[in-house]
This record gives structure tokens, C-alpha cells and sequence, in this order.
């Protein structure tokens, strides 16, 4: 079974991906900021992660730039999934490694879309 | 002769213009900065309030799309979702009515309707309906002050500061053995009230700045704001609107303190 990790502050938001995600198969984790994001990475390797960016504690982009230098992340693909949707914000997401950028709102077909895509 | 005397009064004049052109330089590019710094103030008040009104949309659509597309979902679940929209819409509508208020109060199309008022009774009625709340974390409110204490104001816009200041303290309470202070005093001029809390406080600089819209508190451990962001920046309003003064400290016990003076009867 290949694994998600969501990171999400908004519990409702998480919710609906959490469904979604376990209804496709996937094994799901949750963590409501950069920080327990940081904290599940010690002992789980999901093959994706999707990112919020304003978060508490730890916001996304930091997050992003400690799992690029975990070696062991290497192969984990990583989402931004915000609703900061500027150009600059996009740009700022891409340079830090992160392998899409979503905006939200989302659709949930086209989120779950993007991971298959990333997957294969 | 003449022509040097002539000469000595151009000269003075063209000095004295030429320090008036500069004052007046200095003078535009000071409404310029201050022009070029609201510019700025309001794409970032803009910047915010969309990220504040897409999070719950984000939550609607996505609940939505999991309603219409599957026809499996678990009753529990499918009513949880429809819970979730209901919620996400009333803070939606929440958001909204307050930058309503605030664009009112600040282009001073809010009218108020001042008279005497016992203050520790429109407390008691705001406090009230926060009950749930307090008890859900187990929070001791003391309200002190003397009955017989009137003020002049808009009692719904008073209940409306009061119910904002003790929701806020109710947030940054601890867990445990949290308590909140109303204590209302009689000034010379004025009453003042105060919300005390036992959290964690204001951070220093931070005393003048949390009246500022969508102010994010450094001293919560938070970048994100908790709540609208816009709460005390309406009271800051408010409060102006009545000519008192709104100020924050923290008290001797560490904990934040919101002060906020009304005038004790008609200013004339």
C-alpha cells in the first residue's frame, strides 16, 4: 500500500483528503503543522506528501527545506497545496524542490490526479 | 550702486524661494511615502482577507465534491460533511460581516447611539453567551466592579468590544486553571475596564501592533492567525468612535491585559 502524508491545519480541509486519499488505497497520515510533519518523517516514508503553506509552528516552504536534506526523503514526492496562489509564491514553492504546486481551492479528482501522475 | 543693491535683493528673495521650494519638496515626498505605504497596507489587507475567505471555500467545494461523486459514503460520514459545510459557510459569513464592520467604522458610515448605561450589566449580557465556551475549558471568570457604575455608550457596540476581548482571552487561556479578570474601575474621567487572562502574554513589541488588521501575533508560537484577525482592530474603532482609548499590557502575573476607557458621561 503506498503512503500519504497530509500536513494541514485546517481539520475540515483534511478531512475531505483523508477520504479521498483512503478510498484510493492509500495508507494515510496526518499532521497539523510543519512541526509533527517533521516529527511522523522519523519513522514513516510516504511516497508523497502534500503540504500546506501557512501553518502553524513550522509553515510549509521551512518544512519543504528540511525534507530536502533528509537523504532518506529522497524519493518522496512533495505537493504544496495553499491558497496563496501569486506567481511569486508558485515560483518560491517550485525553486525549493517541491514536485507540483496546487492552489486552493482544489478539486479533489484533479489533486488525486496530480499524485497518480507524480507516482508513475 | 543701485544695480549691486538690486542685486543683494534678488539674491535674498531667490534664497528665500528656494528654502520654500524645498519645504515644499520635503512636504510632497512625505504624502508621497505615507500615500506609498498605504498602497501597501491595503494589498496586504486584500492579500489576506482572500487567503481568509478561500480556506472555508476550499473545505466547501471539497466536502461538496465528495457528496455529488460518491454514492457509497457511510451515513456518519455524508453527515459530517454536510456538518462541515454548514460550519465552513457560517465562518465565511462571519468574515465578511467583519470587514463590513470594519470598512464602516473606518469610512465613518457607522452610526452609534451613545447614552447611559450600567457598564457591569451589558459585561454580564456579553459574557453570557460565551458560557459554553469558558466551561468547555474549564476557565474561572471573575467580574469585578460596582453595579452602580454608568458609562456613555452604543450598548451593542460595547457588548460587541467585551465579547471579542474575553473570546480572545478565552483562546489564549492555558488548558488548565485558566482564569479571566473583568474588572471595571472609576477614573477621575472615565471608566475603565480591563480583560485580564493567565496565557502566556503580549510580547513587548507587539503591544501597539495587535490593533492592526490581520495582525499576526509573534508571541503565540503562531504564524497563522487564530481567529479573523480583525477582532481588536473593530474595537480599536469602537472604542476611538466613543473618544476612549483601547491599549494593551500584560499583567503582573505575566498574563495579557486589554484596557479600554469609555467616557463616564455626554463629552460636549
Amino acid at each position: 500500500m503506498r503512503k500519504i502524508l497530509i500536513v494541514d491545519d485546517e481539520p475540515n480541509i483534511v478531512m475531505t483528503l483523508e477520504y479521498t486519499f483512503k478510498k484510493n488505497n492509500f495508507e494515510v497520515f496526518i499532521a497539523r503543522d510543519g512541526q509533527e510533519a517533521l516529527e511522523i518523517l522519523k519513522s514513516q516514508l510516504p511516497d508523497v506528501i502534500i503540504l500546506d503553506i501557512m501553518m502553524p509552528l513550522v509553515d510549509g516552504f521551512e518544512t519543504l527545506q528540511h525534507i530536502r536534506q533528509n537523504e532518506q526523503l529522497n524519493h518522496c514526492k512533495v505537493i504544496f497545496l495553499s491558497a496563496k496562489n501569486k506567481e511569486s509564491d508558485i515560483e518560491k514553492g517550485l525553486a525549493l524542490g517541491a514536485d507540483a504546486y496546487l492552489t486552493k481551492p482544489f478539486s479533489l479528482k484533479k489533486v488525486v490526479e496530480k499524485v497518480t501522475d507524480l507516482l508513475a | 550702486m543701485e544695480e549691486s543693491k538690486e542685486n543683494i535683493i534678488i539674491n535674498k528673495k531667490l534664497t528665500e524661494t528656494s528654502r520654500e521650494l524645498q519645504e515644499l519638496t520635503a512636504k510632497l515626498k512625505e504624502a508621497n511615502d505615507s500615500l506609498i505605504q498605504k498602497d501597501q497596507q491595503k494589498d496586504e489587507f486584500l492579500d489576506t482577507v482572500t487567503h481568509e475567505i478561500r480556506t472555508p471555500i476550499t473545505a466547501i467545494r471539497a466536502a461538496s465534491e465528495i457528496l455529488i461523486e460518491d454514492e457509497e459514503i457511510p451515513e456518519e460520514l455524508r453527515k459530517q460533511f454536510l456538518q462541515n459545510i454548514i460550519s465552513e459557510s457560517d465562518r465565511l459569513n462571519r468574515l465578511i460581516d467583519k470587514v463590513l464592520d470594519l470598512e464602516k467604522f473606518e469610512t465613518g458610515k457607522q452610526e452609534i447611539h451613545l447614552a447611559a448605561h450600567p457598564i457591569m450589566e451589558t459585561i454580564e449580557k456579553a459574557v453570557e453567551p460565551l458560557q459554553q465556551l469558558i466551561s468547555n475549558k474549564n476557565i474561572a471568570v471573575h467580574l469585578e466592579g460596582k453595579a452602580t457604575l454608568v458609562a456613555w455608550y452604543d450598548e451593542d457596540r460595547i457588548f460587541q468590544v467585551v465579547t471579542n476581548l474575553v473570546s480572545n482571552a478565552i483562546k489564549f487561556s492555558p488548558d488548565e486553571n485558566g482564569l479571566i479578570v473583568i474588572a471595571v474601575h472609576e477614573k477621575p474621567d472615565a471608566i475603565e475596564v480591563q480583560v485580564r487572562d493567565n496565557g502566556k502574554g503580549i510580547a513587548k513589541g507587539d503591544f501597539e501592533t495587535i490593533f492592526d488588521k490581520f495582525y499576526q501575533s509573534t508571541n503565540q508560537n503562531f504564524k497563522k492567525p487564530i481567529g479573523s484577525g480583525l477582532g481588536l482592530a473593530i474595537c480599536k474603532q469602537i472604542i476611538e468612535m466613543h473618544k476612549g482609548q483601547i491599549w494593551a499590557a500584560n499583567s503582573s502575573t505575566g498574563g495579557a491585559c486589554l484596557h479600554f476607557t469609555l467616557p463616564k458621561k455626554e463629552q460636549l
